[in-house]
């Protein structure tokens, strides 16, 4: 009988785990039993398919997006195999976990896209507005790829004075999402040096286009200090970084035209101000013709008027001359004829006046008291005063007597 | 340079289209309207000349070293 080999258990542990770590990497394909996430720090379950199941366990930072998987999707697991040493139980260490088929891929897509959804990573207020005159555009796109050749083409073709950086990345497989990382990682480094960044590739499946549906790099496009113009896949089929990107683009050309204006259409433009702004100016200065004619004219009419007023004044005044003339003629000899008749008029009144003065004088001197006196009369006063009754003299008064030729004073006794 | 160019442009630009802008609401009286056409001829010849004069550059970054190394 032949010696077979003793082995302590821990040994025969070591032995096997030495076995195991000769496969390497590698890629077990099934359906996900059971997924638990104890305290957010570590990740046990299991991987099954028709006839057997092995125990997973990994760490939720190896694993891109681990809240997507969910029992029942079919997924691509890639590790390494083992013994747990204490147990000696299997264990598959996995390093990186992919969902694999378009049901799978499909699931964990809406179930991310609703939980960015709901965090507000597609807000549109959050949208930044593209720069109207970009110089400095970042291209993340594969190099040598019909999406970055089209991007070239058309954004040199549209407009000059561009400087159009390339950011190399893998668009699918295993590298595309440490890469797009990288790219977005020097974007947030570099920000300044970028006006705008277009992201584009071509069509694809939803494994091809699997970095594009992955929450790290939409957290990436998210966080990304320049404006994104996101062009990934078809037309109608939006990856989720187009859902969170600035603005979205269908193709690779329709990013080129959303993120440059058409050298030909700006020329055109300003041609077509420039004529708007000369017919204005026309306008302007017919209108202001026509105002300063019109204020011409009027000017001219109300001059030709005021001159036709005073030439008609002014051929008045021979007329009046003579009308003048001709009334003062006539005054003249209605006064001629009148002062004879006043004179000889007034001489009457005169002649009239000296008789009634004659008369009137006669009358006074007959009126004389002194003509009284003449006859014998004579006026006695006592005090000043004349003496009308005898009675009003008493004894021994002073009396004064007024004749004709004198005075006699008297006393009464 | 090339960003005192892009400011420029852009902003006589914008300068052509706010002129623009006065003229079609047209409050401008004449003595202001022919100062600001002028300015806008100016602007004009401006772009015009820049555009068709702009060549463009491409260059590739390398992620790794993150320095610009290769102009295509």
């Amino acid at each position: 009988m032949l010696d077979k080999p003793v082995f302590q258990v821990s040994e025969c542990i070591e032995v096997v785990n030495n076995h195991l770590s000769l496969l390497g990497e590698i890629v077990v394909e099934g359906e996900i039993g059971r997924f638990d996430i104890k305290n957010g720090r570590l990740i046990f379950g299991t991987l099954k398919d028709a006839t057997g199941a092995i125990d997973i366990f990994t760490l939720p930072h190896l694993v891109n997006n681990f809240r997507q998987f969910e029992p029942g999707m079919l997924v691509h697991a890639y590790g390494t195999a083992g013994l747990y040493k204490t147990s000696g139980k299997f264990r598959f260490f996995v390093s990186e976990l992919v969902p694999v088929g378009e049901g799978a891929l499909q699931l964990a897509y809406d179930k991310l896209k609703a939980q960015l959804e709901a965090e507000g990573l597609f807000a549109l207020e959050r949208k930044r507005p593209l720069p109207s005159w970009p110089q400095k555009i970042g291209l993340i796109t594969a190099p040598n790829s019909s999406a970055q050749a089209d991007l070239l083409k058309i954004l040199i073709t549209r407009m000059g004075g561009l400087k159009l950086f390339t950011l190399p990345v893998n668009v699918q497989g295993r590298e595309a999402l440490p890469t797009l990382l990288k790219a977005f990682s020097y974007l947030t480094h570099h920000p300044k040096e970028f006006d705008v960044i277009i992201m584009a590739r071509g069509g694809g499946s939803l494994e091809d286009l699997a970095a594009f549906n992955s929450e790290e790099v939409c957290r990436a496009v998210y966080g990304c200090p320049i404006p994104v113009i996101s062009a990934i896949g078809h037309e109608d089929n939006w990856s989720l970084t187009d859902y969170v990107a600035d603005v979205r683009a269908s193709t690779p050309s329709n990013a080129a035209e959303l993120a440059v204006r058409n050298r030909v259409e700006v020329v055109r433009d300003i041609g077509t101000n420039y004529q708007l702004l000369h017919q204005h100016l026309i306008r302007t200065l017919k209108i202001r013709e026509n105002l300063v004619n019109q204020s011409a004219m009027t000017i001219r009419h109300r001059l030709q008027s005021l001159t036709s007023t005073i030439n008609q004044t002014i051929g008045k005044v021979p007329v009046i001359k003579v009308t003048l003339k001709s009334l003062i003629n006539q005054y003249q000899v209605t006064l001629n004829r009148s002062l004879p008749l006043i004179h000889s008029s007034l001489k009457r009144e005169m002649a009239l006046k000296q008789q009634d003065l004659t008369h009137l004088d006669r009358l006074l001197s007959s009126l004389d008291y002194r003509q009284v006196l003449h006859r014998g009369y004579s006026i006695t006063t006592l005090n000043g005063q004349i003496l009308k009754k005898a009675a009003l003299a008493n004894s021994g008064d002073k009396l004064e007597t007024q004749l004709s030729d004198g005075r006699i004073k008297s006393i009464v006794t | 340079m090339s960003d005192e160019l892009k400011l420029t442009f852009a902003k006589a630009y914008d300068e052509l289209e706010v002129i623009t802008r006065e003229f079609e609401a047209g409050d401008l009286d004449l003595e202001k309207s022919i100062p600001k056409f002028k300015r806008a001829s100016v602007l004009v010849s401006f772009l015009k000349k820049e555009l068709s004069k702009m060549e463009s550059q491409i260059e590739e970054i390398n992620l790794d070293d993150e320095a610009k190394t290769k102009v295509l």
